[in-house]
């Protein structure tokens, strides 16, 4: 096969104050013409710097250098001077981002930023706009051309930057996460396209990813990146049978271990009949219209008992979280909720106080859900100070020494900030935070799918000993049916506001029974 | 002292502003002369050691009697008379300028207002009075004033905006009603109304001022505010338990001050130049109380003494580019994508 882009001894430094740090080292791959090449890593091996790279996205200044070259067609890529580049980017090598709500200008309609991509290079052309819209699979592409970024969904969006990026039918299509901000099912969809499209049109695929399902199902030859070196390349299905490398092999053992089922039956400890979340639309200030009202929840009725986990799987805007904000009060509901078979639904903020420490959430994002200007210890101790405010402060100093120990923190990285921290560590920061003050029912809001795979897992296995060892109830809210699997006892599928399916974990795996369980089932890699 | 990392990468994107870093030294070194003004231009000794005892008259009012002169009445230091009183039983210390702010030199040689002589280094203005001392007096009143002024605004503004962002809903909407109708009121007009009930004070002038200017904090606060309350970190915290105000002061009023200290040192300039402008028109501070507005509006009605207005205008223009330098640098301080 003949050789499209080869990349030889590619390092890239940045120099931050003094200090210097290489974000790729070393790296030498090459692409074939259509060809497949994943690179996989973690968040911070440097794979998106090596993809920007290639495009001359970023390039040297004072604060960065980079070395090395890229031989695109006999030219060197690397120093190829800004009139030349502008010949190759967008029409022999695209681009399409992970975000693509971002990348995609909001004040302009869809029309007008796919001709842009001939307007640099032909003629622009609306049948060919139209053409290109139907081959990314987009409905009614001739209304369509008239709509802008926002009236698009997340799925629609992506396949409208794919049109952009195969405008030109270029050689070589770099993807940098293309999936990873979108649900599942749209994930799979846009997964097909791109493998069609690249067949269709004989050219190399680049994908830039950290999931390795997706790796496994569509990619040719594989690199696995550890910072910033290459540590591993070769064939996808040898790579995945024979892994050379320690770190590949630890990516893929990378799965969490599965919770014991237990048999006992135990005490309820919530109970949630009949509950309802609706998103106010006041469109009129004086005139209030309660038609105009978004329901995110619809009716909703479910029980956990002592020790179990609750799996909630939906896609985006399927009112998981919803769910998970009404039952802590953070949004008003409709309906009633028990906890130990009292009331507390209609409990007042002052009254509901008390059962705060007994009910407690874990966010998806460490990093927000930490506040940046306060320290590990003012962050850990602070629900102390609200429900034990007779305990002496060297009282409290050490019980959240004792918990940091808990969930596998150095009690030594109390003082510090949580920016000094990675996404795994201040995730364990958050549940300390949780765990301080011996809650019962924890509900935790995607606490994983901000995380890289290897982290993912020492998460799950922290949450699983914790329970065993606490005796915990989790609600448990993902979009990731691996991690939901490994951790639930019973799962409740949802789709806009409704339970699709509420079953026991074995039953929804071996025997889903309604469509939409089965291409959830489906769609997802394992 | 426990300096947190964020603070030391601050304090050098400060330094790194070459500019607004020696605005802000140069500015200090003046506000701190300013401050001392009564030691620097006074027609008082700073000390007087009179039959073998220590005086300072600056702080305490001495009669001429106890020198053995005739009056009652505090000591004029500057007569040749009481000179020679206190020469001859001890000997006094003058200040560098020999005159306070409003000091009249009855000497001139020439009619005020005088030109810039050896005596009166900047020259005298239209009532005699030294222009130099004037001018140091009038620095640090109108820097005091800026610099309450921001700082009771900025609590204000703080606050409402605080409240209205955080609560969001029917308050926010009553507030911004109540900003947008109060911030329709015109300001001069007001001032000058009042001004002809009551002879305007430092004080009653900055309350009035105080009345419009926590406006401007207001806005960017219930912005962040608004922007904060829905984060992740604060959604933590409320599932605690923690109460709304310590939410507010703790984990919401910190993301703020960023966008507050970057506009602080702009209120201040800002409140300096309305200051003058009412002493300009002649609306602001007390007649005779020492303001670079009043020297401005002398400048403007006796351009034939040129040193009035260009002393005035080069004083100002150098207070309000260096407070704007400082600003400039405070903000690359807090901009966290700014590198060095």
């Amino acid at each position: 096969m003949k050789t499209l882009l080869e990349i030889k001894n590619l390092a890239v430094t940045f120099e931050f104050n003094g200090q210097k740090v290489n974000a790729v080292k070393d790296s030498s791959f090459k692409i074939n013409k259509g060809e497949c090449l994943a690179i996989v890593g973690e968040s911070g091996s440097g794979k998106s710097v090596t993809a920007l790279t290639i495009m001359r996205l970023i390039r040297s200044n004072s604060n960065l250098k980079i070395s090395g070259s890229a031989n695109y067609e006999k030219k060197n890529l690397l120093n190829l001077d800004e009139f030349n580049l502008q010949k190759i980017r967008g029409k022999k090598i695209s681009m399409i981002f992970q975000e693509p709500m971002t990348s995609l200008n909001p004040l302009h309609n869809i029309e007008k930023q796919i001709t842009e991509c001939f307007l640099l290079n032909q003629k622009s052309n609306k049948s060919k706009c139209i053409e290109l819209l139907k081959e990314v699979g987009i409905e009614n592409p001739e209304q369509r051309l008239s709509h802008f970024p926002h009236q698009l969904s997340g799925g629609q969006r992506q396949r409208v930057m794919i049109a952009m990026a195969i405008a030109n039918n270029p050689d070589l299509l770099i993807a940098d996460e293309p999936t990873t901000a979108l649900d599942v099912t749209i994930q799979k969809q846009i997964l097909d396209l791109l493998d069609k499209l690249r067949k269709k049109y004989k050219m190399s695929l680049l994908l830039i990813t950290h999931d390795l399902g997706i790796v496994k199902k569509i990619a040719d030859r594989v690199c696995v990146m550890e910072k910033g070196i290459i540590v591993e390349q070769n064939e996808t299905s040898k790579l995945f049978s024979k892994p050379k490398h320690f770190y590949t092999k630890k990516l893929i053992n990378s799965e969490p271990r599965e919770k014991k089922l237990i048999k006992k039956k135990s005490d309820i400890i919530l109970s949630v009949k009949n509950l309802n979340v609706f998103y106010k639309n006041t469109s009129s200030f004086f005139f209030i219209n309660k038609s105009n009202d978004f329901q995110a929840v619809k009716n909703i009725s479910f029980e956990i008992a002592k020790g179990e986990t609750l799996g909630i799987v939906g896609e985006s805007g399927s009112g998981k979280s919803s769910i998970a904000q009404a039952l802590i009060k953070l949004i008003s509901s409709e309906g009633n909720f028990f906890f130990k078979s009292k009331n507390i639904s209609n409990l007042r903020e002052k009254e509901f106080r008390s059962y705060r420490k007994n009910i407690q959430i874990i966010f998806q994002d460490p990093f927000a859900s930490l506040s940046p200007r306060l320290t590990i210890q003012d962050i850990v101790i602070e629900g102390l100070e609200v429900h034990y405010k007779e305990k002496s402060k060297k009282e409290m100093i050490d019980l959240t020494k004792k918990i940091i120990n808990d969930v596998g923190l150095d009690p030594d990285m109390l003082s510090r900030y949580p920016h000094e921290f990675s996404g795994g560590q201040r995730q364990r920061i958050a549940i300390a935070r949780a765990l301080i003050l011996n809650p019962e029912l924890i509900i935790l809001d995607e606490p994983t799918s901000a995380l890289d795979m290897t982290v993912q897992s020492q998460i799950v296995d922290l949450l699983l000993s914790l329970q065993e060892k606490k005796k915990l109830t989790y609600i448990f809210i993902s979009h990731d049916l691996k991690i939901v699997r490994a951790l639930s006892d019973k799962i409740m599928v949802m789709k806009s506001g409704k339970i699709i399916e509420f079953e026991e974990k074995k039953k929804i795996f071996s025997k889903p029974k309604s469509e939409y369980t089965k291409r959830l089932l489906n769609s997802a890699y394992f | 002292m426990n300096i947190s990392p964020l603070a030391v990468r601050r304090l050098n994107n400060f330094r790194a502003n070459k500019r607004g870093y020696y605005s802000a030294l140069v500015f200090s070194v003046l506000f701190l002369i300013s401050i001392f003004a009564e030691f620097i231009a006074n027609d008082k000794p700073i000390l007087v050691v009179f039959d073998g005892q220590i005086h300072l008259p600056v702080f305490q009012k001495i009669s001429e009697t106890y020198y053995g002169g005739e009056f009652e009445t505090e000591a004029d230091y500057k007569d040749p008379y009481v000179k020679d009183l206190i020469n001859k039983n001890g000997f006094s210390i003058m200040p560098l300028i020999e005159y306070s702010f409003d000091t009249i030199n009855y000497d001139l040689k020439v009619p005020s207002p005088s030109p810039p002589s050896f005596e009166n280094l900047l020259g005298t203005d239209d009532q005699g009075r030294d222009v130099l001392a004037r001018l140091i007096y009038g620095f640090r009143i109108s820097v005091f004033f800026g610099l309450t002024l921001t700082i009771l605004s900025s609590v204000i503004g703080i606050l409402a905006g605080g409240i209205q962002g955080f609560y969001g809903g029917k308050i926010d909407l009553f507030g911004q009603r109540f900003i947008e109708i109060w911030s329709g009121l015109p300001v001069l007009y007001l001032l000058i109304i009042i001004s002809s009930f009551v002879e305007p004070s430092f004080w009653i002038l900055l309350s009035i001022m105080l009345l419009f200017s926590w406006m401007s904090l207001e806005g960017v606060v219930r912005a962040e505010f608004l922007r904060a309350r829905n984060f992740e970190y604060v959604k933590a915290a409320k599932a605690l338990g923690v109460k709304n105000t310590k939410l507010m002061f703790k984990h919401v009023l910190p993301n703020a001050m960023v966008a507050t200290l970057t506009l602080m040192p702009f209120i201040l300039s800002g409140s300096i130049a309305t200051l003058t402008s009412l002493d300009f028109l002649g609306f602001g501070l007390p007649p005779g109380s020492p303001s670079l507005g009043e020297m401005v509006a002398q400048g403007k009605a006796n351009l034939q003494a040129p040193w009035l207005g260009i002393s005035a205008f080069i004083t100002l223009s150098l207070q309000l580019s260096l407070l704007v330098f400082i600003g400039e640098a405070v903000r690359d301080a807090f901009d966290p994508r700014k590198v060095i």
